[in-house]
């Protein structure tokens, strides 16, 4: 990771002074697409989000709070910008480089990641989110495609463009409830009183939730409310009925079961599995049913996704005294890299020169759908 | 009273104290830097609790609030704060903006104290506005500068003075979050206090617009594309009636809307469009702007009826392009002078 200090003394306000080496990933409906580059004078690499302005006709302001919200902060689990710049119709905001991020783990991972895998994502997470709440600002998009994951195994939040400060005189106990611009990537992960909208809003403990959801997404390798109707999964969520580890103190059904019965017996996402009766999810089902979880995480999920938010507990609190998160403490290796990747032998190194070399070969500015991003596995953002 | 006085916080007068002494050896950076820099922040978190409380204390008593704002004032502590803010930590920076605003925001009854106050010390909101010259305390600046904007009588100090001239500049560099945040700050000033803007506007046309052509007319795109959709929205403004009709009366502000009708970036065509659709409802259009609209006619009336036909869910947009089409086409020739 290139953060740090040092980087305040560069000067990096020359767009020309940066060679594009590849593409990593396109973001946000092709509006823009974040690329691995490199500072030539002082040979630092990063990964540049570019945003097309020409493209963003009435969300120009949406990417100056980003820029803007990122600049200010600072901390070693936030994904934050060392710079921003204006490039012709461009906005370049200069990122460190991550090595992956959560979701993608899981391409490696179909059943979902072992339980310390979590709790070293989840720790890191809630310190993220520790400090973002202590500058008053709720993230609102906590989901595996917004964690990051650095070389060294320490996991930052990204997707800050969601985020919204919550500033309402000085009164405690406000709540908010305004809508994201784009909501629709992360209604899955939204908790219900955000969904809800009625006059007790929704405030920090929102994002306890999204992160509860979170976790049962990388611990079963499914999004939460897979394959619901909007509407469905809104419901089903202002009922309480919420995805859980699935593993063999907590099975799914068999399929001949009635699994449309209560959100309990869905099973992991919560949700009317499409794969459902395939090979590969029999597969799946087999494996979750030979793993088990400590009774500590069921209950991280348990608390976390209360449906009232003033049941939850409070970023803090989960900090100090869950069980669960304790487990990332006492961690013998704390680089959830390392972890998995002696879990299971992964495949999945791909930071090295030759796959540079060959993205850098790449045109970038041809159609970037033509582009072959599989050497990379960058998810900057809610597409 | 507490058991363990160590931890007692101190009242305003000696927070305030205290901040002062450590600004002032951080100011002459010498040895004690180190030192000082940790007293600012602890003096600044205790601040922070007074006005704001914080959730293991209650909340902030009006006599403490009154009292830490009496200090401020008196010790003529917030310049010192803002003009030393460069060399004041990464998180410092904000909490110095959240104090700021939060004593701006002060009211008793109808009375605003804080304004009374900066409108005696206009050299504060002079640094304000300089500091989007440091590019790390430039967005901490603009927060502050923007809860000034509220108030009117900060609002004309501003615009009174010569300093608000560099804004033109601010909002054009390089560095993207600065360039937004001067603009909207920028923005915020002309906009706010209608009478006071328009007011302003008539009185330094030539000055203000003089240098917002260049805005227009400059390399950053966004510059480009805000300050024209700034434009748009204070000609339209009815409080700026006298300023709009000055500026639709000048051929050479058409001649550059006509241009800009046919930039390579849609937005920008877009905005153009909402500025050139004044030069052409204007009812009384005098004779020069009268003639290049003549000279163009059937070419316009080409361009416009070929101009964004992919905005069909934009019915204002089509109703007002339609009118202009209809207005261009009526056009009749000028008898001669």
């Amino acid at each position: 990771m290139n953060s740090g200090p040092s980087l305040d003394k560069l000067n990096l306000e020359n767009p020309k002074d940066y060679h594009i080496e590849g593409l990593l990933d396109t973001i946000w409906d092709g509006r823009g697409k974040v690329v691995s580059a490199q500072h030539i004078p002082s040979k630092t690499s990063f990964a540049i989000k570019i945003f097309d302005l020409e493209k963003c006709s009435e969300d120009l302001d949406l990417i100056q709070h980003e820029a803007k919200t990122l600049r200010e902060l600072r901390h070693p689990n936030i994904c934050a910008i060392s710079i921003s710049l204006s490039f012709g119709q461009e906005a370049w905001l200069l990122l460190p480089h991550y090595h992956c991020s959560a979701a993608s783990i899981l391409t490696h991972f179909p059943v979902g990641l072992p339980e310390l895998a979590l709790a070293l994502i989840a720790r890191d997470v809630l310190l993220g989110l520790q400090y973002l709440h202590s500058r008053c600002i709720i993230h609102r998009a906590v989901q595996s495609r917004h964690i990051l994951i650095a070389d060294t195994g320490r996991c930052a939040l990204s997707g800050l463009r969601h985020s919204i400060e919550h500033r309402v005189g000085s009164s405690e106990g406000d709540t908010l409830h305004e809508y994201p611009r784009y909501p629709v990537p992360l209604l899955n992960w939204a908790s219900p009183e955000m969904l809800h909208q009625d006059l007790r809003g929704y405030s920090y403990s929102s994002d306890v939730y999204s992160l509860g959801l979170t976790v049962c997404e990388l611990a079963n390798a499914e999004q939460p409310y897979e394959g619901y109707q909007p509407t469905l999964m809104m419901v089903e969520k202002l009922k309480g009925r919420v995805p859980f580890l699935v593993d063999a103190s907590k099975p799914l059904p068999d399929e001949s079961g009635d699994e449309t019965t209560s959100g309990g017996s869905h099973g992991s996402s919560g949700g009317l599995n499409m794969n459902a009766g395939t090979d590969d999810f029999a597969d799946k089902r087999n494996a979750w049913r030979d793993r088990i979880f400590t009774a500590s995480a069921h209950e991280f999920l348990r608390k976390t996704l209360a449906l009232e938010a003033f049941r939850r507990p409070s970023v803090p609190q989960l900090l100090a005294s869950d069980a669960f998160i304790k487990q990332a403490r006492k961690a013998a290796n704390p680089s959830v890299l390392d972890y998995l990747q002696h879990h299971k032998r992964l495949p999945f190194v791909t930071d090295n020169p030759a796959v540079r070399a060959a993205a850098a070969a790449d045109d970038l500015s041809g159609q970037f759908s033509t582009v072959d991003i599989d050497d990379t596995s960058w998810e900057f953002e809610a597409s | 009273m507490p058991l363990f006085g160590s931890k007692t916080p101190k009242n305003p007068p000696e927070v305030v104290r205290a901040l002062k002494e450590a600004l002032t050896s951080l100011e002459r950076s010498d040895k004690k830097a180190e030192k000082a820099q940790e007293d600012i922040s602890k003096c600044l978190s205790q601040m922070k609790t007074m006005l704001y409380g914080s959730s293991d204390s209650d909340p902030p008593t009006d006599i403490v609030v009154s009292q830490l704002s009496q200090e401020c004032y008196n010790t003529n502590l917030l310049l010192l704060l803002i003009s030393n803010l460069h060399r004041i930590d990464f998180e410092g920076k904000k909490d110095v903006s959240q104090i700021f605003n939060n004593i701006l925001r002060r009211q008793i009854g109808i009375r605003t104290p804080t304004v009374e106050y900066l409108c005696t010390k206009p050299e504060i909101l002079y640094t304000l506005i300089t500091g989007y010259e440091q590019p790390d305390v430039a967005l901490h600046c603009g927060t502050m500068l923007r809860e000034c904007a509220r108030h009117e009588a900060l609002t004309r100090i501003v615009l009174n003075s010569k300093l608000f001239y560099n804004f033109f500049k601010y909002v054009e560099v390089s560095t993207f979050d600065i360039a937004s945040d001067a603009f909207s700050t920028f923005k915020e000033l002309l906009t706010k206090h209608k009478g006071l803007c328009a007011e302003f506007l008539e009185n330094n046309y030539d000055e203000v617009f003089g240098d917002y052509e260049k805005l227009l007319n400059s390399d950053n795109y966004v510059t480009r594309r805000q300050s024209l959709k700034l434009l748009g929205e204070l000609l339209l403004d009815r409080h700026n009636f006298n300023v709009m009709k000055r500026y639709i009366s000048n051929p050479d502000n058409l001649k550059l809307m006509m241009t800009m009708l046919k930039e390579k970036s849609r937005n920008i065509q877009f905005e153009a469009f909402h500025v050139f659709k004044v030069f052409v409802a204007n009812p009384d259009k005098p004779r020069p702007i009268l003639e290049i609209l003549l000279r163009n006619q059937d070419k316009l009336v080409e361009f416009l009826t070929r101009f964004h036909t992919d905005r069909t869910e934009d019915e204002q947009f089509n109703d007002e392009k339609a009118y202009l089409i209809k207005q261009i086409k009526e056009l009749r020739p000028l008898p001669p002078e």
